[in-house]
């Protein structure tokens, strides 16, 4: 306990030095926490309602949505925002003024067995399972296995039900499940790689019966009768509409459609299952959701002159996470012009990015006639070229610079409707670099 | 000229599919044969000129061990011929005698080769690459990302210039059996062994994309051969 309150006193001490100095480091307090009491977490005041969030894809905007919510309820909400590893999780702790009401943790599928040891959440929520980084996550079976030996025994799991990898985290439990049972027109099934092609009971091919994307959707195994759980949350997503349909123990919700992306629609569904299952009211959900909207680091939009300019983080090393978002752009009407960024910034300052994953996310979608150009930049960029044109792209269609700096003087602005900027999550400062210069450049044209 | 790609519905893991893109971009007046993992492979009663596997998961390592255990004969025979394979990342794994998983089971390899390999996921080897190979005036360059490590004995593949473990060689290279542990994907990553492979195979015209290639190449050789390169 002496150890708990020295690292106490020492962390906040830290985290005032950080604030005087302008520095942001929102992890360090928590570094030196656990530096000083390596069990730290184990004698933090823990909050009564405790969500927990993993998965490969969807953790950060999840806990952002989560944290939104329950902060306009007016609760005391601490979140460890994307600072997924122990030492943001002890940096959200210490930064608790008073005992919280509710901790939204982030957790990396690898901090899992370090966290669960001194918390055990209310609710877990695994949003999907998918390939990831080669480096940090080595395979998919290897990430289950991890979230799967760790699992707090008395935390209720919430799980996506269109995802059987995930399914897979819950069989000997009591779970919650989340799903989309209706159609969704936008999704596509010809991704360069499925994780799950294969009945994991059985092992014959497993019968797609709607892709939502990659391999989340409704399956059946018409071996052995293997197929998604009941939904608990059965949802049906009305684009025209714009409204997200809810079924729960034969009640019937209707909720505003915060997102149109497939992905980001089973983010905000994952939030709803939680807050109905913490008895909070549909209305107070609707009018939240009337004014929500993703967290800025992922996705914002501006104009120059009449010109939509949308900018979209495209977690590079995360071949679903991008072509997710490729995806998505894909959708938009008009003609596109797209700057890429998708290099790792730490990893090109000082070594030669892997780019394998390239190879595993669907740069073919841009073969596509309204994509009028397109615009690489960075260390990297000569190997996305070349991913491009063995994609199929027209190569008059692709310009290739080194420098961001330069991305700006060659977009084509007469002839596209709309310019789509996306970025790594490590060239946040860069991307927003490049908007001010597409304003500057274009502002000179209108 | 036959074309095998064997599973390469599950044998596709870090972006191994652009080998496979590399091999259907260039290759593709010749038959190209997809086997899936319910299929038996098509080498088994037909003459086939070239074998492609892939990197996988240690589960479906586990079945395509299985899968391939009754061919081994065959498969030995075929290298003898002289017929060309080119087995990526883990693939090359399965040739040995057997691959103890980190569950602690261990599953019986070909046998062809003197290899055994123990995966452990929990201490994976990352590291850039660059080498050289036998006849060719261009380096080789490349990633590694192991959880398993091998006991690869003589005839090597590419002989190390650079690699974090400081290992003196890589892969295995026997007759037309070419397999190495390199990821990249490495027929993308190097347009000069590429066109030496294929020209064995008869491919004696431009690869697709092969100036776009060679410039990427260049570009990633002057990196790693930088001194300060981080690996």
């Amino acid at each position: 306990m002496f150890r708990y309150f020295i690292a106490n006193i020492l962390g906040k001490a830290s985290a005032l030095a950080l604030k005087i100095m302008k520095r942001r480091i929102p992890y360090y307090p928590g570094y030196i926490a656990l530096k000083i009491c390596p069990d730290y977490l184990k004698y933090v005041k823990k909050p009564k309602t405790i969500i927990a969030v993993t998965g490969t894809n969807g953790k950060s905007t999840l806990c952002g949505i989560l944290n939104d919510y329950f902060t306009s309820q007016g609760l005391y909400v601490i979140n460890n925002k994307g600072f997924n590893i122990e030492t943001g999780i002890a940096a959200m702790f210490l930064s608790q003024k008073r005992r919280a009401d509710v901790a939204i943790i982030e957790i990396d599928e690898q901090t899992t067995d370090k966290l669960f040891k001194y918390i055990t959440p209310t609710y877990y929520i695994c949003t999907n399972l998918f390939r990831d980084s080669m480096k940090n996550n080595s395979n998919i079976d290897y990430n289950l296995s991890l979230i799967k030996n760790s699992i707090p025994q008395h935390t209720k799991l919430v799980l996506n039900a269109d995802d059987l990898y995930t399914v897979a985290l819950g069989e000997k439990k009591d779970n919650i499940y989340f799903g989309i049972s209706s159609k969704y027109d936008h999704g596509y099934a010809s991704h360069i790689f499925s994780d799950l092609v294969y009945c994991p009971k059985c092992g014959s091919k497993l019968h797609v019966k709607d892709t939502k994307y990659f391999h989340i959707g409704n399956v059946e195994c018409l071996n052995c009768g293997y197929t998604n759980p009941t939904r608990d949350y059965d949802a049906t997503i009305s684009l025209e509409e714009k409204l997200l349909y809810v079924s729960h123990n034969g009640k019937k919700y209707q909720f505003p459609l915060a997102a149109t992306s497939i992905f980001n629609i089973y983010n905000y569904l994952a939030a709803i299952s939680v807050i109905l299952e913490l008895g909070y009211s549909e209305d107070s959900i609707s009018k939240f959701l009337s004014s929500a909207h993703l967290i800025q680091t992922r996705y914002r939009e501006s104009k120059v002159g009449n010109l939509p300019i949308i900018v979209y983080m495209a977690k590079g090393q995360n071949p679903v996470a991008c072509s997710s978002v490729f995806n998505d752009v894909t959708l938009h009407d008009g003609k596109k012009c797209l700057l890429l960024m998708l290099d790792d910034v730490m990893d090109r300052r000082d070594s030669t990015e892997t780019i394998s994953w390239y190879y595993d996310t669907d740069f073919e979608l841009f073969n596509n006639k309204d994509i009028e150009r397109i615009i690489i930049s960075g260390a990297r960029s000569k190997d996305v070229y070349v991913r491009m044109l063995l994609a199929g792209v027209d190569k008059e269609k692709i310009s290739v610079l080194d420098k961001e700096e330069d991305m700006a003087s060659v977009i084509p602005y007469k002839d596209v409707d709309k310019i789509f900027v996306l970025h790594d999550i490590t060239l946040y400062d860069h991307s927003c670099m490049v908007v001010d210069k597409i304003k500057e450049m274009g502002e000179k044209l209108w | 000229m036959v074309i095998e790609i064997l599973y390469p519905e599950v044998c596709n893991l870090y972006g191994d599919s652009g080998n496979i893109l590399v091999i259907e971009k260039n290759l593709s007046s010749h038959n190209i044969i997809k086997t899936t993992l319910l299929d038996e492979p098509y080498f088994v009663k037909h003459k086939v000129d070239f074998v492609y596997l892939g990197s996988m998961t240690p589960s479906i390592e586990k079945k395509v061990m299985e899968k391939l255990l009754p061919y081994k004969d065959i498969i030995k025979k075929m290298i003898d011929d002289g017929v060309m394979f080119l087995f990526t990342g883990n693939a090359l794994e399965i040739m040995g005698k057997s691959v103890t998983f980190d569950d602690g089971t261990t599953t019986l390899g070909l046998g062809i080769f003197d290899i055994t390999s123990k995966v452990d996921e929990n201490n994976r080897y990352h590291s850039l690459f660059l080498g050289t190979y036998d006849g060719l005036d261009k380096d080789i360059v490349g990633y590694k990302c192991q959880s398993s490590v091998s006991s690869i004995g003589n005839d090597s593949l590419f002989k190390v210039t650079k690699e974090l473990n400081n290992a003196s060689c890589e892969g295995i290279h026997v007759n037309n059996f070419y397999g190495t542990n390199l990821l990249g994907p490495i027929l993308v990553l190097n347009p000069f062994f590429t066109k030496q492979l294929f020209a064995k195979l008869g491919y004696d015209g431009k690869l697709f994309a092969e100036d776009e290639m060679i410039d990427a190449y260049n570009k990633r050789y002057n990196e790693l051969s930088n001194e300060n390169i981080k690996l």
